[in-house]
């Protein structure tokens, strides 16, 4: 994604001049950085929970009418998915969109092979907290230890077990888009290769 | 929903039975706050996940540092649940927190104040946005301030000239 394309380090020419409130200062210097349908596409990327496009649009500073057409358009490239609650329509990040975005931004950094030994490092990992607080899930864990605040030792673990579960799912989708695209079955562009090569990666 | 108000437990983005947890780390997210901070913040010297495959924290790396600090560091966590956790350190060992959390008998917004950003007290933070770019650009904002001005007084206060 380019989201680079804004100057650097602008210097606002009435910086300093007045007594402003933050929130409301770098709410305008987005609004002023972005386009009404990258601030639509900003916040859907990071919305996971159903939600209408009315909330959408407050989010996103724009209207609801123009929320309502962008989402659109993402819903038809796959980017977001929708449910019905009655008359209202909620959308959120679709599956695709995630395991998408997250092996464009995985692929650009590491090999596949490099993937494919994290990937066993992350389950090896996984395991061992299992057997070192005998639970089999970081939630089972939750329920036994009562974690009341998140910035203890065990508010951090259980976090750090729920980020390792969900980045092993996302580095082993992250493995089959790369093998897919290897073989070229996808685009059929590579016919030669029946996937039973000696270069194939071991998942 | 009134955007960048602060609302009850129930109208947040995150499911009730989650609601006392930070939940899971946001891997694009972590991204898309590196490429910002890179993009804003000229005095940025590295900003890097500890593991691009398994990203907890995303760590600032700043080339000066408030008064006589020669180097500074912000990490940074930011959940699937729009939870977050901005720590600054120095090389003169001086501490600030801006979070948002569920913590027992505190804001869900809240400032761990310098020196030391001990666990408790903890402040209201003066950061109300919500959104990932916005609370970004805030943080980077109240860094300017204190390293513009050389103190840390006035860090929590939103009003203060940007």
């Amino acid at each position: 994604m380019s989201e680079e394309t804004t100057p650097p380090n602008r210097v606002r020419p009435d910086g300093g001049a007045e007594q402003r409130d933050i929130n409301d200062v770098v709410e305008e210097e987005w609004v002023e950085d972005t386009t009404p349908f990258e601030r639509v596409y900003g916040i859907i990327r990071r919305t996971y929970d159903p939600t209408s496009a009315a909330q959408i649009a407050d989010r996103a500073r724009v209207s609801p009418t123009t929320a309502r057409k962008h989402l659109r358009t993402l819903m038809d490239s796959g980017e977001v998915t929708t449910a019905q609650d009655g008359q209202t329509t909620l959308y959120r990040r679709s599956e695709t969109g995630i395991v998408t975005e997250h092996a464009q931004s995985l692929l650009a950094e590491r090999t596949p092979e490099e993937i494919a030994s994290g990937i066993a490092e992350l389950k090896a990992q996984i395991q061992d907290w299992r057997t070192e607080y005998d639970v089999d899930s970081p939630e089972e864990l939750a329920r036994e230890l009562d974690i009341e605040d998140t910035d203890s030792d065990q508010g951090a673990l259980l976090r750090e077990w729920q980020t390792t579960r969900r980045n092993l799912a996302l580095a082993q989708a992250t493995l089959a888009i790369a093998e897919a695209t290897r073989t070229g079955h996808l685009t059929g562009t590579n016919t030669d290769d029946d996937g039973n090569s000696d270069s194939s990666i071991v998942v | 929903m009134t955007g960048d108000e602060d609302v009850e437990p129930s109208q947040d983005s995150q499911p009730a039975e989650q609601a006392e947890v930070f939940g899971p780390i946001d891997a694009g997210a972590l991204r898309e706050i590196r490429d910002l901070v890179i993009n804003q913040e000229p005095l940025v010297e590295e900003a890097s996940l500890d593991d691009p495959l398994n990203p907890q924290t995303l760590s600032v790396d700043l080339s000066d540092g408030v008064e006589a600090a020669s180097t500074a560091r912000i990490d940074i966590r930011w959940s699937l649940a729009g939870n977050y956790a901005v720590h600054y350190t120095d090389t003169q060992g001086r501490d600030f927190r801006f979070d948002c959390h569920p913590k027992p008998d505190a804001p869900t917004r809240h400032f761990h104040p310098p020196p030391d950003a001990p666990s408790r007290p903890v402040e209201p933070s003066c950061i109300t946005v919500r959104e990932a770019p916005l609370v970004t650009r805030a943080i980077l904002q109240r860094w300017r301030y204190a390293y513009t001005n050389g103190t840390f007084e006035g860090l929590n206060d939103a009003e203060n000239p940007p």
